[in-house]
């Protein structure tokens, strides 16, 4: 029995037995009391009585005197065993008789009973009263006057009161212990009742507890427990039902789910494999947009060179025009080529953009520079007009800022016919800054119905329009979507006949640097151009910078003034074909100043000559910096072939890692030149060695490397120097290696060919990180094979055909992918296209394992290596 | 004219006659109250004996207790005093033109009164008597003939307030062929002493009413003496009976009332009271068990009635 179960008897007895023990005692000592009052009582009331009944009849006796009618009195009297004596006293309590002789306190005997030792006294008076005659009360007597006439003792024993009440208290102990006993049992026999079904019901609980659903409880004679029991079993049952309920839907919901985990499995199955062949399927696009972008641009590039090669050389004015139009022709379709690829990067979403900073200005000469030829063949005026100073430095991605430009431009171009375009850019330094560029043409102007599909790509205005001036339709399209990859916003205005205007807002901010500030020229200058515009921004540009400057109308005006100029800018219209003008206005302007700097700007389509040691030829439209080393501004050093080699003021530490000799070389140079100190390093484990010696200031990482590549070591790098600058090269990047890189996190990728402005860009990048304080460099090669001389050249390759024909020779066919890994590497950089894919061939061949194959690619690769060394 | 005289000599001869009615409604008012009963006590058997006249009476009369009779002073032409006290307080206050008739009251109490009144002296026999509560002596006498036809000895005993009585007892009961036996009680006397010897020679007890034997027992003693010796005690009350005596005589409140009522109209109509009598109308009462004791039988109670009456 536990605790709680002999505390449940315990208390179910002690509540049982308490309040009956106590009851019965009190019951017990109360009917006691009672009994022995009543005893008491009893024995006072019969001596009363008897003694008022033996004074009633012993009134003759006493009145009488006469003893004899008293002695049967006091016989009767004595018979009973509590009767000790009987005395009848007269009126003055003399004895008139008794039977016994013992002593009699009559003094004490004042009351109608007294107790003296063990005996009590009743005492009566003895009256006389006539008869009460009711029925008459002419006849009635008062009370008062009956007379007292005597007096009857009665002496009563108090032993056997006593003796009973004894008796009395040991019958009512026996009854109360009987009682007791008897509560007792009841007690235990009710309180059993009570428990031991409140115990069954424990148990049952306990068993539902453990599990045990088919637990019952047994009925009760008690209706309370009988209807808990019952309740109990119904809620088992109840609860019995629901679990085998629960558990069925339960088994129900498991095997739907397992259906569900299998479908789902099979789903992601599927899916896996979808995805799988969509990676593919992208892998194979990137692949693809990345083979068509070499295998459409390489043999294009290859006839684009080919041609201005023809070109150089004296050929008959036929095949110069024949030329002329294979090499526009080849432009134009390289231009579609990459609108396309453009477009499908942009479409597939794979498109990222650059954050670094560039100088918008030069952004936008030089994309002038690029349709300048095409503007000025149609005899287009192409002005730069900006319309607020722009900002040194703009942080953003020069590349597509530039392509969305000469989009426009060359839109603007293609469909006007005569005029000008004019770009004007402006920077709203508000709301954190935006470039705001405004492109106007006096073209043949847009209609209304065709702005609504303006940006959608593949659509011209209509079938004529393709006609007439063919394109891809892809431009605007390719505008527009790189206009909202950089968040910012273009419209147009047009009339039919008379122009378009397009106006492009990119959120750009600027790019705090030290503003290069110019020296001030102590010169006057005077500005002509026949196109007022064109004049009008000439003085924009110089009279910030110049002592004095004036625009005018003509030469003959210029000639006249009487002021005297320290320089003479003279702009030619873009039809200008020839130098004849150019002598003509040199022979004027000489005939009054004899030996002043002339700057003339000429059409950048064809070339011109002046015979002039004084003068100076631009092509249109010139930058500013081109006119500003023209005037003589020092710290900007403008060679004769337009190549500005500035220098780092402090020298950066640069690690190049590069297995391809020449593209490590030309790397080379161009930092050395630049003033950098270079470290190089051939495969990913020399670079991690390398940077355990001393940690550059930037790594310049070719992605594809023996031993380790550029990616892991990338990795391991990052870890031990996560702040360190790391500059990927490559030729080519699908997305998916962009990802790869990001995820090591060099978000920096320099594509070969080297563009030099992204380099000089990224070295500015390293130049601010490291010391945000150091000067901007600017380094411009438009020529990569001047760092490095033909006969370099030329000895590279016959070493790498050398090694390979060795190879060849020896069937060593594996040992050969080395040699085409060199090949294709500095082909590439030196825009040899034709070594490149010949190359590429021979490696394919190799991967085939097909004799014949590798042999025929071989031999070709070596026809072309001899061309190229002829 | 005519009509408004006519109507106002209508009108006067109705006030008149009105008037007319009023004096003699309040004459018989008057008469009506001339007649006052005055109670002892304003209790059940006294209001018997008014009742018991009233019912035996053609006149009304006015019912007052002892407190309030001095209203009835004035008018009343004839006072009834039930019971001594009230005849006691109405004698004392009585105007000598007025009657007083006291009745339902001991004939002892009535001579008490008589000595102790002076108003008595007042009042003519015409204008005051009685009605008796008590037998007359001989009756009860012949009373002890009839229950004991072959007694010889009949004893009594007379107390300070009847020994007057004992030439007549002795008389009476020579007339019914008793040896009379008696004895006098006085206050010093034991009343036991006095009787034992009396009631042991007698073989019939007359118990006579007396108010100093009252105050000694002297009925108990009678009766308790008279059965230890069997000798047959006559009682004067239904109490006596009912308290030991084998046969009582006595004569009930309404038997009272009833001679009460015929006295008043002997009044009305004579306008004097008849003189003091004892009642005409009396009752037996018997007790059966005493008789049983004594061995005695008792006639039928209606056969000693009659005798009773017609012995008178």
């Amino acid at each position: 029995m536990t605790i709680t179960q002999s505390s449940l008897s315990s208390r179910v007895l002690f509540l049982s037995l308490a309040p009956m023990l106590v009851l019965t005692l009190i019951l017990g000592f109360y009917f006691t009391s009672t009994k022995l009052d009543d005893s008491r009582n009893a024995l006072i009331d019969k001596g009363t009585e008897l003694t008022r009944l033996l004074s009633a009849a012993s009134v003759f006796g006493i009145f009488s005197g006469n003893v004899n009618e008293l002695n049967p009195l006091s016989t009767q009297l004595l018979k009973d065993p509590m009767i000790s004596d009987v005395i009848f006293l007269d009126v003055d309590k003399n004895v008139v008789f008794r039977t016994e002789d013992q002593e009699l306190p009559i003094d004490l005997l004042t009351e109608e009973f007294t107790i003296i030792d063990d005996y009590w006294y009743f005492l009566q008076p003895v009256r006389v009263g006539p008869i009460q005659f009711s029925d008459n009360p002419e006849y009635a007597i008062a009370d008062t006057q009956r007379e007292i006439i005597g007096w009857v003792i009665l002496l009563v024993s108090a032993k056997p009161m006593i003796k009973r009440q004894n008796h009395i208290i040991l019958g009512s102990l026996q009854i109360i212990m009987i009682g007791f006993v008897i509560t007792l049992m009841l007690a235990k026999f009710f309180g059993r009742r009570i428990t031991e079904p409140i115990i069954g019901l424990t148990e049952v609980i306990k068993r539902l507890q453990r599990g045990e659903l088919n637990a019952r409880a047994r009925n009760s004679a008690t209706l309370e427990l009988n209807m808990l029991s019952s309740g109990i079993n119904q809620l088992a049952a109840n609860v019995q039902l629901s679990r085998r309920e629960a558990e069925l839907r339960i088994e129900k919901a498991t095997k739907a789910l397992s259906r569900s985990l299998h479908d789902i499995e099979t789903t992601n199955l599927e899916l896996i494999k979808a995805r799988e062949k969509a990676d593919d399927a992208n892998h194979a696009k990137d692949a693809f947009l990345a083979r068509m972008s070499h295998e459409l641009r390489t043999p294009l590039t290859s006839v684009i060179g080919f041609t201005q090669m023809l070109k150089l050389n004296n050929r008959p004015e036929e095949t110069q025009n024949y030329l002329r139009i294979i090499d526009q022709t080849s432009q134009t379709l390289l231009t579609i080529i990459d609108d396309i690829l453009d477009f499908t990067r942009l479409e597939s979403d794979v498109m990222r953009l650059e954050k670094i900073s560039f100088s918008p200005s030069e952004l936008f000469y030089k994309a002038l520079e690029m349709q300048a030829p095409t503007a000025h063949g149609k005899g287009l005026e192409l002005i730069y007009n900006p319309i607020n100073a722009l900002p040194p430095y703009l942080k953003g991605d020069p590349t597509r800022i530039r392509q969305i430009i000469t989009n426009l431009v060359s839109n603007a171009i293609k469909f006007t016919e005569q005029g000008e375009v004019i770009i004007s850019p402006y920077y709203d330094h508000k709301n954190g800054g935006a470039l705001k560029i405004s492109i106007r043409d006096t073209g043949i102007g847009i209609s209304e119905e065709y702005k609504q599909s303006l940006f959608s790509s593949f659509t011209q205005a209509d079938s004529s329009i393709s006609r007439r001036f063919g394109g891809s339709g892809l431009g605007l399209a390719i505008v527009n979507r790189l206009v909202n990859l950089m968040q910012g916003s273009i419209c147009v205005e047009s009339n039919e006949g008379i122009g378009s205007e397009f106006i492009v807002n990119l959120p750009i901010q600027t790019h705090v640097y030290r503003d290069e500030l110019l020296e001030m020229l102590p010169i006057s200058v005077a500005i002509y151009d026949p196109h007022p515009k064109v004049s009008s921004a000439l003085h924009s540009q110089l009279q910030n910078v110049t002592d004095y400057s004036k625009e005018f109308t003509s030469i003959k005006d210029l000639l006249k003034s009487k002021k005297s100029f320290n320089c003479i800018v003279l702009g030619f219209p873009p039809k200008l074909t020839n130098d004849r003008l150019l002598q003509m206005s040199l022979r004027q302007i000489r005939h009054k100043y004899k030996s002043i700097k002339l700057i003339f700007m000429v059409p950048s389509d064809r070339k011109f000559s002046v015979r002039d040691k004084n003068t100076q030829l631009l092509s249109k439209p010139v930058s500013p910096s081109k006119l500003y080393s023209a005037l003589g501004f020092r710290n900007i050093q403008y060679t004769e072939e337009n190549q500005i080699i500035p220098r780092l003021h402090t020298p950066l530490d640069i690690l190049v890692a590069e297995d391809n000799k020449y593209n490590r070389l030309l790397i080379n140079r161009m930092l050395t030149e630049a003033g950098a100190t270079v470290r190089n390093a051939e495969t990913g484990l020399e670079v991690i060695e390398k940077v355990k010696d001393c940690t550059p200031d930037l790594i310049m990482m070719d992605i594809n490397m023996p031993d380790m590549d550029g990616i892991q070591a990338s990795k391991l790098l990052k870890k031990t120097h996560p702040g360190l600058e790391i500059i990927a090269l490559t030729a080519n990047i699908s997305p998916r290696e962009r990802e790869a890189l990001n995820a090591t996190g060099i978000f920096k990728v320099l594509l070969k060919p080297i563009n030099i402005d992204k380099l000089s860009d990224l070295l500015n990048s390293a130049l601010a990180k490291k010391d945000s304080r150091l000067p901007k460099i600017e380094i411009r090669f438009t020529e990569t094979r001047q760092l490095t001389t033909i006969s370099e050249l030329k000895n590279e390759l016959i070493d790498q055909i050398n090694e390979i024909e060795a190879c060849m020779k020896t069937r060593s066919f594996k040992q050969i992918d080395k040699n085409l890994h060199q090949l294709k590497g500095f082909s590439g950089i030196f825009e040899k296209p034709e070594i490149e894919h010949s190359a590429a061939s021979l490696s394919d061949a190799i991967k085939s394992d097909d004799i014949k194959t590798i042999w025929k690619a071989y031999y070709r690769l070596k026809r072309v290596v001899d061309l190229e060394e002829a | 004219m005519n009509g408004y005289v006519r109507l106002k000599v209508s009108l006067k001869s109705f006030f008149m006659t009105l008037c007319i009615l009023l004096v003699l409604c309040l004459s018989i008012i008057k008469s009506y109250a001339a007649v006052s009963v005055v109670l002892s006590e304003h209790t059940q058997t006294y209001l018997n004996v008014v009742s018991a006249m009233e019912q035996n009476s053609d006149h009304p009369v006015q019912v007052y207790a002892i407190s309030d009779q001095t209203q009835s002073l004035a008018s009343s032409q004839l006072f009834i005093a039930i019971g001594a006290r009230a005849c006691q307080s109405v004698l004392a206050a009585i105007q000598s033109h007025q009657s007083l008739f006291c009745t339902f009251l001991p004939s002892q109490a009535y001579e008490l009164i008589l000595q102790t009144t002076q108003a008595s002296l007042r009042l003519s026999q015409e204008h005051l008597s009685a009605l008796f509560l008590d037998q007359p002596l001989e009756r009860q006498i012949h009373l002890a003939r009839l229950i004991q036809p072959d007694a010889e000895f009949l004893g009594t005993l007379l107390g300070p307030n009847s020994h007057h009585l004992k030439p007549h007892f002795d008389a009476y009961s020579r007339k019914h062929h008793f040896t009379p036996i008696s004895a006098r009680l006085s206050e010093s006397d034991n009343p036991v002493q006095e009787l034992t010897p009396i009631i042991e020679q007698s073989d019939v007890f007359l118990s006579l009413p007396d108010n100093a034997l009252f105050n000694r027992s002297a009925t108990r003693w009678s009766l308790y003496i008279a059965l230890r010796n069997k000798v047959p005690l006559i009682g004067f009350s239904a109490s006596y009976v009912d308290a030991g005596a084998v046969i009582g005589l006595y004569s009930t409140p309404t038997q009272i009332g009833r001679q009460t009522g015929e006295v008043l109209d002997y009044f009305m109509k004579h306008k004097h009271l008849p003189p003091p009598s004892f009642p005409n109308y009396f009752s037996l009462s018997v007790n059966r068990s005493a008789a049983r004791t004594l061995q005695i039988n008792l006639p039928e109670i209606d056969e000693m009635l009659d005798a009773l009456k017609t012995s008178k």
